[in-house]
């Protein structure tokens, strides 16, 4: 599988403004790489606070990282200098969690999409892209009626596929999404989760599926990583990883689901979750993990584990291993 | 075993200007002393209603229509304003989903839950300063004693929450109910939560009820638990026969979409929760069972009764009593 994003090194601290001089930052990500092949779905898990959402947000050029670079097809699109250029734009294609927030409330669907629409494809007619609007909401699972109303019209399932309809409607390359379905009930979830997996998979997409759930990582996810206080500490194959985890904190994840996973994951009381994740104002020196980590020794306070491949297709960030 | 609850026939309308919501329908069930009870439903399935309905903190334009809550012996329903005030919050507590719109952000937390024992043994909450640093202990925030001095904002939400169950177990109470305690926490701070609330029920012998959308969970930390559906109760049985053993159709399409299979389409129930102003005639789940037959969508499904368990449904009809 050849690489169609790749991400080296990505580092964003936000600043926050504690007194005129005095200043800290939130290491939100902090070293972090990923690739996405063609035709991949990749989950990102972590807790609130990991980073994993800003990660996203750069590798869909909403945020500029304050260092590391991005390849596209091998091409530098990102660094601390730039975001994606506008040829490239429509290529990485974000839907987030809150359709409220994301979907403009003044705005009817039809222009929604249509703004979106017209900004890839310039010189359309008016009928052509009302067109493409209806063949969007269509293929969202969507009747035609429903691109006439507002969003607060419709419900948090509804608005959601029309997210996901945005999203397509430059035709892009690459989705990230970002716990997109966190606020809707099983049933709801289940079904946009079908229906954007049947998008990806009948247009050939790659998708990075941000989530806590790990149970979706499960059922759709080919590669996993997992995410902890800024940095990748667990990444592979996902069968590999959710069966035969080998950083404590994919460990303690996995002991503390409770979802309802068929197969052989991973899952022992003695890794069952202590204590809260630290600040990412101030992380703990060495290893990132070694405040909760059942394994921890004095080695871990003082090194800094690095990510390297312990099997093929399995990279763990541990000193014990 | 004793019974600390037993609700009998509970029926809670809200009368709106699109017409009376049915939010609650003969909802009956027991409670015996030292149990966590889990209450399973999506949205508008009436859980939080009766919730409310037991705390007599049902509002208008909600009303309860009928039926009666008999708290060890004695009929909540008829108990005077004043009598009920001194129940609730000290032998009857709840715990909400979002510690947020519970506290209030410009008071330090000890003051917060001071006031639970400053209204119900008078006195100054600053007497209560060290009784309060003492629960936190319980709840195992760390550094008790200087915490007791932190504002809301000051603490993580695992710890907020924390905040809010010490103050529901100042009185040592006799009933916990907890309204989706977890749904807005990390799964491992979610763990965490579970095994408190569980060394609370061994400490004060308190029942629990334990509402949640997520059966998963339920089925880690309840002794039985309650299935509802559109504002009636489905199914009633232990943490074993329902995952096992689930004899209602909702119960089985339930656990099925909460089963997650490797690189398999996620299962949902085909069809939406139904309108509870217009509720179907019969069994409610009906429209959308794949058992259904005839008499179900005319007639309200029976209760029958098999051994401790208890399903409405009409396909069993020829078991049970």
């Amino acid at each position: 599988m050849s690489d169609l994003l790749v991400a080296v090194d990505i580092r964003k601290y936000f600043p926050i403004e504690i007194s005129l001089f005095k200043k800290l930052f939130v290491r939100a990500v902090d070293g972090a790489s990923i690739n996405l092949g063609e035709r991949e779905v990749i989950g990102l898990v972590g807790e609130s606070g990991s980073g994993k959402s800003t990660l996203g947000r750069i590798l869909a050029g909403l945020i500029r990282p304050d260092s590391g670079s991005v390849y596209f097809n091998g091409e530098e699109i990102i660094n601390s200098r730039r975001t994606i250029p506008s040829k490239y734009r429509y290529a990485i294609q974000m839907i987030f969690q809150n359709p409220d927030t994301s979907l403009d409330p003044r705005m009817i669907i039809h222009d929604i999409l249509a703004d979106a629409i017209r900004s890839r494809s310039k010189g359309l007619s008016r009928s052509e892209v009302t067109e493409r609007v209806i063949k969007l909401i269509r293929q969202v699972g969507l009747r035609e009626d429903h691109v006439y109303k507002y969003p607060h019209e419709l419900s948090g399932g509804e608005k959601q596929r029309v997210a996901i309809a945005r999203a397509l409607s430059v035709d892009p390359i690459i989705l990230i999404a970002d716990e997109i379905v966190s606020a809707l009930d099983v049933s709801v979830r289940a079904q946009i989760l079908n229906l954007l997996l049947e998008i990806v998979e009948n247009r050939g997409l790659s998708m990075i599926f941000i989530t806590h759930d790990i149970g979706l990582v499960w059922s759709i996810t080919d590669r996993v990583a997992v995410m902890y206080l800024g940095k990748i500490v667990e990444f592979g194959d996902t069968e590999k990883v959710l069966t035969n985890p080998m950083h404590p904190y994919t460990k303690m994840l996995l002991s503390s689901t409770t979802s309802i996973l068929i197969g052989k994951i991973f899952k022992d009381p003695r890794f069952r979750a202590r204590g809260e994740p630290p600040s990412p104002i101030d992380p703990p020196k060495g290893c990132r993990f070694s405040t909760r980590c059942p394994l921890v020794d004095k080695e871990c306070l003082f090194n800094e584990p690095i990510l390297r491949e312990v099997e093929n297709d399995h990279f763990v960030a541990c000193l014990k291993i | 075993m004793d019974k600390i609850l037993e609700v009998r026939n509970l029926t809670v309308h809200y009368y709106l200007p699109q017409g009376v919501v049915r939010a609650l329908e003969n909802v009956s069930f027991d409670l015996y002393k030292g149990e966590i009870l889990g209450v399973a439903g999506e949205s508008g399935s009436g859980k939080s209603t009766l919730a409310l309905a037991i705390m007599r903190l049902i509002q208008s334009p909600g009303k309860i229509i009928s039926g009666e809550i008999l708290f060890r012996g004695r009929d909540l329903l008829k108990l005077s304003e004043n009598e009920m005030r001194r129940i609730r919050g000290k032998m009857i507590t709840m715990i909400f989903q979002d510690p947020n719109s519970y506290l209030n952000p410009v008071y330090q937390v000890g003051a917060q839950v001071a006031e639970v024992y400053e209204a119900h043994n008078g006195g100054s909450y600053r007497d209560y300063l060290s009784r309060v640093a003492e629960l936190f202990k319980i709840v195992r925030i760390a550094d008790p004693q200087r915490r007791v001095y932190a504002y809301p904002h000051q603490l993580s939400g695992g710890m907020k929450q924390r905040v809010l169950i010490s103050m529901s177990i100042a009185h040592k109470p006799d009933l916990i109910i907890a309204d989706e305690p977890t749904s807005a926490l990390d799964v491992t701070i979610q763990a965490e939560i579970i095994d408190l609330l569980n060394d609370i029920r061994d400490r004060y012998g308190s029942s629990i009820i334990f509402i949640s959308h997520d059966l998963s969970l339920l089925l880690e930390i309840s002794d039985r638990i309650m299935i509802m559906y559109a504002g009636r109760v489905a199914e009633i049985g232990s943490r074993d026969e329902i995952k096992n053993d689930p004899k209602h159709p909702y119960t089985k399409a339930l656990l099925r979409s909460l089963t997650y299979e490797r690189k398999s389409k996620l299962y949902s129930i085909p069809g939406s929760i139904p309108s509870l102003i217009n509720p179907p005639s019969g069994c409610r789940f009906a429209p959308r069972c794949r058992e259904a037959i005839d008499i179900c969508s005319k007639q309200d499904p029976p209760k029958i009764s098999l051994g401790g368990r208890v399903v409405y449904c009409h396909l069993l009809r020829g078991e049970g009593q």
